[in-house]
Formats: C-alpha cells, sequence, structure tokens
C-alpha cells in the first residue's frame, strides 16, 4: 500500500495519471454528447483534431511503463543546464505560439508547423544532453521520432499549402 | 550559528553516508544502511538539510578504470581472491559506479561495484568499493538466484575478508540482521514520512521537494498539452491513426517527462538556494 502511495506521489506518474484521466473524461463527455453543454469539456475533447481523446488517454497511460524505464535509465545523470534554459526557451516559444493563434494574432496554418518544429528540436536537445538516452535504445527511438514527426509535419504541411487556393 | 564538528563525527557520517548510498546503488539492503546511516551520530551537522545524490556514471572508460582501481588496491585484491575461492573465478560480467554528491554538489565519496557470476551454482557476487577523501571500505556480498532476498556480507578488515552479517529481507520490508556470533537485529521498513533526514536546514529540504513536485507536475502538464498538438500529423495514417497518434503522444510524453526532471532539479535548487540565503 506504501509503495503504490509512494509510486502516486511521483509527480510524472501523477501528471501522466491526470492527463490520462481528463482526456477520458473528455472523451466520454463527447460520447454521451454532454460537451455540448460544457465548453471546456469540448475544447479538451478536441485538442488534437482527428485524434480521439481517449487515444490520448490511452496513450498516456502506455506511457507509465516507459516513463518508468526511462527514470530507471537517467537514474542519478547530472542535470543539463544548457538544456533546461533551452527547454525553457523552446516550450516558452511553443506556449507563445499557441497562444498568439488562438487570439488570432499570427495564422493557424502556422502553428503545427512551429510547434512541430520545437518539439523535433526538444527531442534532439534530449539526445544530445542525455548521455544515459543517447547511448541506449531510447536514444534510437528518440532520432526516429524526431525524423518521422519532422518528415510528416513537413508532408503534411505542404499538402496542405498545395490545397490552400 | 556556528556548529563544530569533530573529526569522528565526520569520518562516521561519512562513511554511513557512503554505505547507504552503497547498500542503495546495490538494491540489496537499502532500508537498513540507509538506517544505519541516520543513526550515526551527527547526521544533521553534516548534512545541513542537504540530501545525498547518487550520480551514476555511464561511460565504459571510465567504469572499466576504476573497476581496475578498486581490483588494484590491497583489500580489492583480497576480496577477488575470497570471490575465486568461492567460485566466482570468471570474468566480471558487469561494472556499475556512482559518485556520492550532497545535493549542492560536494562530493561525498564514490562507489563501485563489479558483479560476478557462478553459473554452475546460480549465485552471484558484487565486490564493492567505497571511498571518501578519508575512508576506503572494500566488501564482498554474495547472494543465490535461488534466494535472492538473503545475502552474505563481507568486509575486509586488518588483511582478512570476514563475515560482518547475513541480510534477510521479509516480503513486508523488515530486514534481519544476523551477525557472525548470532546475534540478530531487525529492522522495520519506514515509511515515506519516516525517510526523510532531519537537519539544520531542514526547510531547504523541503522547499526542494515540494518545488521539484510542484515544478514537475505543472510542467509536464504544459509541455504535453501544447505538443501533442504536433500529433495532428496522424491523420495521414488514415484508419491507422491511432497506432500513429498513440506512437506520437508517447514521444511526447517521454520527452517532456525528461526535459521537466532536467529543468525542475535546476530550477528548484535556484530558487531554494535563494530562498535559503535569503533567511540566513
Amino acid at each position: 500500500m506504501s509503495e503504490l502511495l509512494n509510486w502516486l506521489a511521483d509527480p510524472e506518474m501523477a501528471a501522466a495519471i491526470t492527463f490520462a484521466a481528463v482526456f477520458a473524461i473528455a472523451g466520454l463527455a463527447r460520447w454521451r454528447g454532454y460537451d455540448k453543454k460544457v465548453p471546456l469539456l469540448r475544447t479538451i475533447a478536441g485538442w488534437v483534431p482527428g485524434v480521439s481523446p481517449f487515444v490520448i488517454a490511452g496513450a498516456a497511460l502506455a506511457a507509465i511503463p516507459l516513463i518508468a524505464m526511462l527514470k530507471q535509465l537517467t537514474a542519478g545523470e547530472a542535470p543539463n543546464p544548457i538544456a533546461a534554459a533551452a527547454f525553457l526557451v523552446i516550450l516558452s516559444a511553443a506556449v507563445a505560439v499557441r497562444i498568439l493563434t488562438h487570439v488570432g494574432a499570427t495564422p493557424a496554418r502556422l502553428e503545427v508547423p512551429i510547434v512541430g518544429a520545437l518539439f523535433v528540436i526538444l527531442l534532439l536537445m534530449t539526445l544530445v544532453a542525455s548521455p544515459a538516452i543517447r547511448s541506449s535504445l531510447a536514444g534510437i527511438l528518440f532520432g526516429s521520432a524526431a525524423l518521422i514527426v519532422g518528415g510528416a509535419l513537413a508532408y503534411v504541411y505542404a499538402r496542405g499549402m498545395r490545397r490552400a487556393p | 550559528m556556528a556548529t563544530t564538528v569533530s573529526r569522528r563525527t565526520a569520518l562516521r557520517v561519512i562513511g554511513g553516508a557512503a554505505a547507504a548510498a552503497g547498500g542503495v546503488f546495490a538494491g540489496l539492503f537499502p532500508e537498513g544502511q540507509i538506517l544505519h546511516a541516520e543513526a550515526a551520530g551527527g547526521y544533521g551537522e553534516i548534512a545541513q538539510g542537504r540530501q545525498l545524490v547518487l550520480r551514476q556514471r555511464t561511460g565504459e572508460a571510465t567504469r572499466n578504470a576504476r573497476a581496475a582501481q578498486a581490483l588494484a588496491r590491497p583489500g580489492g585484491g583480497i576480496a577477488r581472491r575470497f570471490l575465486a575461492t568461492q567460485g566466482f573465478g570468471g570474468k566480471i560480467e558487469s561494472i556499475e559506479s556512482a559518485d556520492v554528491l550532497w545535493t549542492d554538489e560536494e562530493l561525498v565519496g564514490t562507489i563501485d561495484a563489479l558483479l560476478f557470476y557462478d553459473a554452475r551454482k546460480g549465485k552471484y557476487a558484487y565486490l564493492i568499493r567505497q571511498s571518501s577523501k578519508t575512508h576506503e571500505v572494500i566488501g564482498a556480498i554474495l547472494w543465490s538466484a535461488a534466494q535472492p532476498e538473503t545475502c552474505d556480507v563481507y568486509d575486509v578488515l586488518d588483511g582478512r575478508i570476514v563475515l560482518s552479517a547475513t541480510l534477510t529481507k521479509s516480503p513486508d520490508g523488515t530486514i534481519t540482521v544476523r551477525a557472525p556470533d548470532g546475534r540478530t537485529d531487525v529492522v522495520r521498513p519506514r515509511s515515506a514520512q519516516q525517510a526523510r533526514v532531519p537537519g539544520l536546514a531542514a526547510p531547504s529540504m523541503y522547499c526542494t521537494q515540494v518545488c521539484t513536485w510542484e515544478c514537475t507536475f505543472i510542467c509536464n502538464w504544459v509541455c504535453k498539452s501544447v505538443l501533442v498538438a504536433t500529433c495532428i500529423w496522424s491523420t495521414i495514417c488514415g484508419p491507422l491513426v491511432f497506432i500513429c497518434a498513440g506512437a506520437c503522444i508517447v514521444t511526447v510524453i517521454a520527452v517532456c517527462e525528461w526535459s521537466c526532471g532536467n529543468y525542475c532539479s535546476q530550477s528548484c535548487r535556484l530558487w531554494c538556494d535563494v530562498i535559503q540565503e535569503s533567511a540566513a
């Protein structure tokens, strides 16, 4: 019981579980039609257009054992101050782009490519900054993910551009 | 407030701290060893609100060099010969090395663990070297794959290797320590609450813990909810959108976990140091 409590008290696990729970509730609300009455639930359910909130909730739960493995892999690694500063800049830029897009200050078609590019940079930065990740299977997966996400975003953006009038 | 710490107290605490870290590192008897470290008088004076951090050395060249150094020590040779007589004459299966530091980066000591395996008997052994600026402890831990909850702990003392204790861990976490003379000590498992180490600057320690929790939780939420929008590309996978989206979301979560952990450990240390200095 105490082990379970300790596990739940871990902020990373707690964040993953609440993330899954929120999207699961939004998915249920959309399924039962409650989201029409609650704008917040409608926003959460449509957070990633075209992707069901249940998929997001399921993926967040599936990520929990991977989080534990990643923690074990990087245990004892010294914090990297440059990566910490770069992460703050990247995350601030991504948040700014999303906010500016939602208030209509920047074109909506630029939002996903910019945030996607920042995500790819973050993936590559993780690879460079963490020796444990770099020298393990997780490094290969992170590198592959950066290539796939970058390529897919470029493809989606180019296709969208061609279709634009 | 000026605090005088005697050399004996310092040695006892540093030795206990290294042993605690060794126990955690070996993963065999963390509770008992940590209790010994805390039981050592003057822990709070030395710790000053700091916590022990185990920084694992992952570089192969570093680990190999440190293993060679451990075996080259007189105590290392004695422990290695003892392990050979116990059936561990073969090669080293793996080497794990770590530095033990306080949270303010002050080095406490180093730990190197060399793992040996006897395939015929299904037994394992660690040759462990723990060193601090003034102190060195070399020993061995033996256990069998069939009974991983029981291990024999040996120490090199005055040029001889002697059995220090036999440790048995119960399913509830209780550890029974049996000395060679038959004396038995039972160490009960501690809750997370009890595991907190008191110190002179305890508020600063709690500041780091609370800040890390809050920062990691909030950072994770912001990072995931912003970056997950990137996964819109998965719609190009058509009917397999749930596979593409699932993989993308898991990647977002993993990269946010690492980045937030790294960022919060930096920012909380800086933030709590500022509070501590302001309060001083």
